[in-house]
């Protein structure tokens, strides 16, 4: 399968916070049989692990994030209506009017309901309906909808690709699972004998959900000698300060930050500089707002890189990438597990 | 259940001081387990062995501490500052009877003339009746935790309240199923942790859950309701059963123990709800991410009028709470 037929079939699996494994069969089918082992732990993290045969090889993790942000049934209201919590950092300004999907007993579609303009307020400008405000219309009945759904069935938008011009494309969950795809792609296609180490692909669980990441479960259990953290980073669009968002189409952003480190990131650059991968360097002081933090700290601590694959209109069903900076970020990911120079120096 | 609940309620233990409600807890669970002990941050940890082969290891843990007040200052006049342990709710704990852990008795009260909307903790001073510093300092030390005078009282039917029912009735909940547990033979390793600090983080079940390493956890606190006039839109109710969380804002809890309890609960006919609660967290994110992770989930008991001198229950939803307890272990 080739990479964008990959991310596209990756991204449309559902795999909202808490429920990562709902297509665990069909990920492990589309993962093929290029890994050595897939294990999945006791919060929800998948490991796929690819040896490279050498005798006490070094241990190398990549962690991508796998969930993605959606909803979780609170209640069934009268008429067929469902009201429903965010899971992750849902833009309710978005949300009306969306297709999403509602994975009970069964699969259903539903709309989330807007009013319409000639019946809101004209009073000033429209206001914006909080979360917990907004009903998913279903069609169905109050009490064969009870049949399908109940409280904490999950809710997500509903998967549908568009390919743009200039090799972009949108549609859902690019956030995080493209990076997971690009990442699935580089270590499955790598000959084992090129590999510097064996090599710990981490799609780790319940990222967008506040304090709950299990990266740090699956840095500390993989306990890897160096590590690399990839997740979507906020692509410059007009009317948002440039010095907020990295650079669209021209290959991956790198962090600097206190929580990388200092030396592997430089490597990394040094590498893709080697292998002319485009990069823009990102600054993020304190916090990266991705697992690095948590991998870094697991354990006795990992070095860690941050890579970032920019992404437009994040967290909303149209996000939007740039199928060359995928390229670069797969291309990436090859030369990272096959430096034996990062290796040498980053093992004892 | 009441009456474990009153005795657990008239321990008073705040946060990073549970040395007394400790005490208590371990006299009350001793009988029915094998062996207890107190780790480094002073979780209490008891377990009854298993002798099943290829046994699991099933903890279940409640918070015993409880939100407080610690002394920052004495006036020249006698009042005593003090600064909030855990979320304090002011307009609640205003114009409250408090004691403190040195058993002084005084009343909390705001700065003359502030307003509710204006309430924060540097405008509350406590009044032990004193007229000077120097006779303040008698009884009372800069650090000396206070609390809102402990209390249990019934209401109509199951219906109890008072203080700190948050989380004294999680406590209760597990004592009583290491009573019903205490002469059977079981199969699987139950731990029972009686953990510090969730008031002030969920900070004490991480490294309680990293020394057990269970396979899987059951956290028993209270939550939200939607049954009260005014109340936020929520699936939760007093007297409707055990609450299986599946979420709140700190954790979203397996899969797979939410499956497992709603399966317990329907083939045993125990009554149950499902919670998700919007805000508020629980000692189930930081067991569930501890060291190689957990299979956690929680079994909530609504409460209303939560950290207030009147947190507000009905027992029936407790005792539910051992009995799902009890059906969840047999299918371990």
């Amino acid at each position: 399968m080739e990479l964008k037929e990959l991310i596209i079939s990756v991204c449309s699996l559902t795999s909202i916070s808490g429920h990562e494994a709902r297509d665990l069969e069909r990920l492990k089918a589309l993962v093929g049989s290029s890994f050595d082992e897939i294990k999945r732990d006791a919060v929800g993290n998948l490991l796929l692990i690819r040896r490279c045969g050498k005798e006490n090889p070094a241990k190398i993790m990549i962690d991508t994030h796998f969930d993605e942000i959606g909803m979780l049934v609170t209640g069934i209201r009268k008429g067929g209506f469902l009201s429903v919590t965010p899971v992750g950092g849902l833009d309710p300004s978005i949300l009306q009017a969306s297709d999403v999907v509602i994975y009970g007993k069964k699969e259903i579609r539903g709309v989330i309901a807007s009013t319409p303009p000639h019946l809101q307020k004209r009073d000033g400008e429209k206001k914006l309906c909080e979360i917990s405000k907004l009903f998913i219309d279903t069609g169905y009945g109050e009490d064969e909808l009870k049949e399908i759904v109940s409280v904490g069935t999950p809710v997500g938008f509903a998967p549908r690709y568009t390919l743009l011009l200039g090799d972009n494309i949108c549609g859902k969950s690019f956030d995080n699972k493209a990076c997971a795809a690009a990442a699935i792609y580089a270590v499955s296609k790598t000959d084992r004998k090129e590999l510097a180490g064996d090599v710990y692909l981490l799609l780790s669980c319940h990222e967008e959900t506040l304090n709950t990441g299990g990266a740090a479960v699956g840095a500390f259990e993989t306990d890897p000698d160096y590590a690399m953290v990839i997740d979507v980073n906020l692509a410059s669009v007009p009317e948002v300060p440039r010095c907020e968002t990295v650079e669209y189409g021209k290959g991956v952003s790198i962090s600097i930050s206190a929580v990388t480190d200092k030396r592997l990131t430089r490597a990394v650059e040094r590498l893709c500089l080697d292998k002319s991968i485009g990069f823009t360097r990102v600054a993020a002081p304190s916090s990266t707002g991705t697992n690095t933090p948590a991998v870094n700290l697991a354990g006795r601590g990992v070095p860690t890189v941050d890579i970032g694959l920019p992404l437009k209109n994040m967290h909303t069903y149209n996000e939007t990438l740039n199928f060359k900076d995928v390229y670069e970020l797969s291309s990436l990911v090859k030369a990272f597990v096959c430096s034996e120079k990062i290796k040498e120096a980053f093992t004892i | 259940m009441y009456n474990t609940l009153k005795t657990l309620c008239l321990v008073s233990s705040v946060s990073g001081r549970e040395e007394a409600i400790r005490e208590k807890i371990k006299e009350m669970i001793a009988p029915f387990t094998d062996e207890c002990t107190v780790d480094n941050l002073g979780n209490l940890i008891a377990v009854k062995h298993g002798t099943g082969k290829d046994k699991k290891k099933l903890m279940l843990c409640a918070h015993m501490d409880e939100i407080g007040f610690i002394v920052t200052f004495i006036e020249e006049n006698g009042a005593v500052r003090v600064s909030n342990v855990g979320g304090i709710n002011l307009v609640a704990s205003s114009c409250s009877q408090v004691i403190s852990e040195r058993g002084v008795r005084g009343v909390l009260v705001p700065e003359s003339g502030v307003k509710a909307a204006d309430f924060a903790p540097d405008k509350f001073l406590v009044d032990i009746g004193t007229k000077s510093k120097k006779e303040t300092e008698k009884k009372v030390r800069i650090g000396d935790f206070f609390v809102v005078t402990p209390s249990l009282s019934r209401l109509c039917g199951k219906r109890v309240c008072g203080r700190p029912i948050d989380d004294r009735i999680g406590c209760a909940v597990m004592i009583k199923t290491a009573e019903r547990l205490a002469s059977e033979k079981l199969k699987d390793d139950i731990y029972y942790v009686f953990s510090v600090q969730e008031e002030v983080g969920c900070r004490g079940s991480k490294p309680a859950a990293f020394a057990v390493a269970p396979d899987y956890a059951l956290v028993y606190d209270v939550t939200g309701t939607g049954d009260t006039i005014g109340a936020k839109p929520m699936e939760c109710s007093l007297g409707k059963g055990a609450a299986i969380k599946i979420k709140d804002s700190s954790v979203i809890c397996s899969a797979e123990v939410v499956d497992m309890l709603k399966c317990a609960a329907e083939e045993n006919d125990i009554p149950c709800q499902l919670e998700i609660l919007t805000y508020g967290g629980t000692d189930t994110s930081s067991i569930q991410m501890s060291g190689f992770g957990t299979r956690a989930g929680a079994l909530s008991i609504p409460a209303r009028y939560i950290h207030s001198g009147v947190e507000t229950i009905d027992l029936s939803d407790a005792e539910a709470c051992v009995s799902l307890t009890l059906a969840f272990i047999k299918k371990l």
